[in-house]
Order: C-alpha cells, then sequence, then structure tokens
C-alpha cells in the first residue's frame, strides 16, 4: 500500500509505504545491491562493471513517478491522495567501503555537480513542488545499506521544516527588508564563538539555536537559494567545507561519525522566494563518544529539543580538531 | 583566501531504462582543458548516451 494520509491536527502529510519494510537490510558485502555488477556475479542495482556517480529510482520509494489508487476512500476529515513524486538514490562511488569522509574534494565537487543537475531536472517537473536532497550515515541512524549513498525526494508539496522556515524568513523580510538567514550569518560570524570552518564562499558553524550537541550548519556568504545559482568556484568551495566539516566530525572522537546531513533549497514550485537562503544541516546523533541523544518524549510529543550542551563548547571542540595535513586541499 | 586551481569538468548523462522500467542514470566526467576542449562521452565509449526512451 502506498498514499499519502493528511493529518489534520499537525496539519501535516503522512506517507505510507507498506512495501518498504521489505526492503534489503544490511545485506553481506558480497551481496550488496549498490556495488557495480561483476562477471558471474548476481545482478545489482547497476547493470555495469565499474561508475563514477551513478543515480537512480529507488527500489522501495516512498512516492513514486506512477503511484497506484489510494486504497481508502477520501474524506474532508481524513483526507487521501495518491503518493506521486520521485525517489532516487545517488551513488557516490563504486568503492564499497569508506564514506563520503573519504572521498576527494574532487569527486565531493563532482556529487555536487550531479546534485545541481538533479535539482534541475526533477524541479523542472511540474508535479514536483520540493527536492529535497539528504544523507543518512550510520546504522543508528536506520542506514539499511553500508555502500556510500544519499537520496533525493521530489516532493508534491513544501515539507513541513522548508515550510516552516520559508514562513519565519518571509515574515523576518517584510518586517525588516532583509534575509533572516543573512542576519543571522552576520551575527554569528561577528561573535565567532560557534564558527568551525570558513572559506570564501561558505561558512560552517554550530547554531546560536542548536538543538542536537554536534549540529553544524554551512551557509552560503552570498545570498542565493539554490545550488543552481552558484557560480563554480562556489561549488568547489562547498565541496571544500563540506570535506572539512565531515573530517573533523570523524576526527572528533577517531570513529565513524553518523549524520543525518540535509540540503535546504528553495521550493520548485514556480514561485519566488527572494527571502530563502541556501544552508544545509547536519545531525549528528552522538552527544558523547557512547552515548546518543534520542527524540524522546519532550523532543517527540512536545516537539522541543533539549540541549544537554553549550553550542559555544562544541564548536570549540570541532574547530579544534586538527586537519592541517589535508588543508592545502581545501583552498 | 587564495583560490587553488581546481580540475574543472564537463559534464555527460547516459540514461538508461531498467527492466522493471525504473530510470538509472550514470554521470561521465571528462577534465575541461585549458583551451577549452572537451574530451567527449562519443569520443570514449561507442555506448549511445540516449535513454531507450528518448530513442
Amino acid at each position: 500500500m502506498s498514499e499519502l494520509r493528511w493529518n489534520p491536527v499537525l496539519s501535516q502529510w503522512v506517507i505510507i509505504a507498506t512495501h518498504r519494510q521489505d526492503r534489503t537490510f544490511l545485506p553481506p558485502k558480497d551481496h550488496c545491491p549498490l556495488c557495480p555488477t561483476t562477471p558471474g556475479s548476481f545482478p545489482t542495482e547497476v547493470p555495469a562493471d565499474d561508475y563514477e556517480i551513478v543515480c537512480f529510482e529507488n527500489r522501495f520509494p516512498s512516492l513514486k513517478r506512477n503511484p497506484p489508487e489510494p486504497a481508502v476512500k477520501s474524506d474532508e476529515l481524513f483526507k487521501v491522495k495518491p503518493s506521486k513524486g520521485i525517489c532516487e538514490v545517488i551513488l557516490y562511488t563504486p568503492v564499497h567501503e569508506g564514506t563520503l569522509t573519504d572521498r576527494s574534494v574532487d569527486e565531493i565537487y563532482r556529487l555536487i555537480l550531479v546534485w545541481t543537475d538533479r535539482f534541475k531536472e526533477l524541479g523542472d517537473r511540474k508535479e514536483i513542488k520540493y527536492v529535497f536532497i539528504f544523507e543518512n550515515k550510520g546504522e543508528v541512524i536506520g542506514v539499511t545499506l553500508p555502500h556510500p549513498h544519499g537520496q533525493i525526494y521530489g516532493f508534491p508539496y513544501i515539507p513541513p521544516v522548508p515550510k516552516k522556515e520559508l514562513e519565519s524568513a518571509r515574515k523576518y523580510y517584510k518586517k525588516n527588508n532583509t534575509c533572516l538567514f543573512c542576519k543571522i550569518l552576520e551575527k554569528e560570524r561577528y561573535d565567532g564563538r560557534r564558527k568551525i570552518w570558513e572559506n570564501n564562499s561558505f561558512y560552517a558553524g554550530i547554531p546560536f539555536y542548536a538543538r542536537y550537541p554536534y549540529e553544524a550548519h554551512i551557509t552560503s556568504l552570498r545570498h542565493l537559494t539554490a545550488l543552481t545559482e552558484m557560480t563554480d568556484d562556489e561549488h568547489q568551495d562547498l565541496a571544500c567545507i563540506l570535506k572539512a566539516l565531515i573530517v573533523k566530525y570523524d576526527r572528533l572522537w577517531n570513529f565513524s561519525f553518523p549524520y543525518m546531513m540535509v540540503m535546504h533549497q528553495r521550493p520548485t514550485d514556480r514561485k519566488n522566494y527572494p527571502y530563502y537562503h541556501f544552508h544545509i544541516e547536519f545531525y549528528p546523533t552522538y552527544r558523547a563518544p557512547e552515548k546518543l541523544k534520542y527524540l524522546a518524549g519532550c523532543e517527540s510529543g512536545a516537539g522541543t529539543f533539549i540541549n544537554d550542551t553549550l553550542p559555544e563548547e562544541k564548536a570549540r571542540e570541532l574547530r579544534n580538531v586538527d586537519i592541517s595535513d589535508i588543508e592545502r586541499d581545501l583552498k | 583566501m587564495k583560490r587553488k586551481k581546481h580540475t574543472k569538468y564537463y559534464m555527460e548523462k547516459e540514461k538508461i531504462k531498467k527492466e522493471d522500467g525504473r530510470y538509472l542514470i550514470y554521470y561521465h566526467f571528462h577534465p575541461v582543458f585549458k583551451s577549452g576542449k572537451k574530451k567527449s562521452f562519443q569520443q570514449d565509449k561507442s555506448a549511445d548516451p540516449k535513454s531507450p526512451e528518448d530513442r
């Protein structure tokens, strides 16, 4: 069963996708469906013996290009509609081992070119109102396939979190005639205590209002709303700052740091969003080397995060992680 | 901050249709030389870059 059900209490859509229960779960390395297909072995998702970066439609999509009609009838209170949209998987590399952190700046730059292309192609489809690029990293996040990959959802509506951000940015712009994110960036850069890294085009830091202990945001210094508005130098600089941040994460406690990485861009519903501002958010789940941050009662039931740490201290920890050995590649 | 020279790429897409109807796109990257000349995908491989749907 696959359909969208409306929650009239929270005013948001829920995706019902029961077929996803059957998706491949942590297969052994020699049965990885994301590796290239080697001669004589089972056919993987990629029918080639090598590749650079590959994008394909998810075999177990939450949203479908041609969804079935909903199994239940829609009425005024319990609205239901087809789960129309698109779910793609992006394979970063044919190499099974490792993570995005192990990719070179040049490889990350090429991935950014692919993200940009996917944003444009999916965003040009009239049924897609929001292109959501993200990566879940680590088993504790719920990753079912360890092969380095990310995902893209093409939503038929603007999802609640970007919608909330857009609304706040619109109101701020209307009142102050300036971008909310530009103002936050100005204040963060002036203060400096929560900064992790910065280059010619981007700033990375733990926000003043961080919800997770090591939550980091990468924000473009220039006011722009999507990957497609960036220059080639900005794409290069984005690759550099992404590499810097995720290497720092992994070196913090010397293990592969699980995180959710989400990219917030303008919607693709043909409307103008001059008040919005491109940024990438990271939500790492660890609060200490052996302690996870759970979204428990207060976070899940009340919608209020409790952060047991001080953003200024956590930013200092990450800022002090030494990456001087790779700094040459980050300029 | 002084910017280091990075390789620029010409990106090509090869879209195929899988047996179950899903699409798959191979992304190929070719360095763009100083002269601006690019090495095209067709020069690299004899494969048809068009998707089965486009043919």
